[in-house]
């Protein structure tokens, strides 16, 4: 798929809103046709320390008011994890989740630590060098 | 999601049938399936939801 669409998302954010909101955009695009970047950076990479989503309850500060009827909705719902979303835009499309260098470095984190849906390390440059053709670019 | 799955394993020519709730499919599920180059058959309201219906044609 040399010539297909890009979207670039920058995941700087480790709250589940966020993750959640990160997660849908990113499988919207993969169901659109568009080859999805998701490059995760400082608490966006924290998230995805292995096994760190399944505890993860945490949302924005300035709504944290809310977190738990928003966990309770979502249950109630049925409504899939992040995860769970990023998982499935994988197996139906073109992502590639990129977890940033500098943040790993900083935090002593290497890629065994990671979730397997990481398929690579990079730094900025190899990321833009990657997205710079996207038409979208979101930064969350 | 589902409907992308759906649509993958179905044979072509076959007619399917999503049941949605979201208020957001009525916009969703046509920029899709025109996208994808499916056939866009119609939203029907029922009791609670909408049954959007779709071919897939290639």
């Amino acid at each position: 798929m040399a010539d297909t669409d890009r979207m670039a998302i920058i995941l700087f954010s480790g709250t589940v809103d966020k993750l959640m909101a990160a997660s849908i955009l990113a499988s919207g695009g993969v169901a659109m046709g568009l080859e999805v970047d998701l490059f995760l950076t400082n608490w966006g990479l924290m998230a995805f320390q292995r096994d760190a989503w399944k505890t993860n309850t945490k949302i924005s500060k300035e709504y944290e008011e809310y977190a738990p009827a928003m966990m309770t909705a979502m249950q109630q719902m049925n409504v899939p994890s992040w995860m769970d979303n990023l998982v499935q835009a994988k197996e139906l499309g073109d992502l590639n989740v990129i977890a940033c260098g500098m943040t790993m470095e900083l935090f002593g984190i290497d890629q065994s630590q990671l979730e397997d849906i990481v398929d690579d390390v990079a730094g900025v440059a190899g990321f833009i060098g990657e997205a710079q053709d996207a038409k979208i670019t979101l930064f969350i | 999601m589902e409907l992308l799955r759906a649509v993958k394993t179905a044979p072509v020519g076959q007619t399917i049938a999503v049941l949605s709730s979201d208020p957001g499919s009525a916009k969703d599920i046509p920029v899709w399936v025109a996208k994808a180059k499916h056939e866009y058959l119609g939203a029907f309201p029922e009791d609670g939801y909408t049954r959007f219906v779709i071919r897939k044609s290639h």
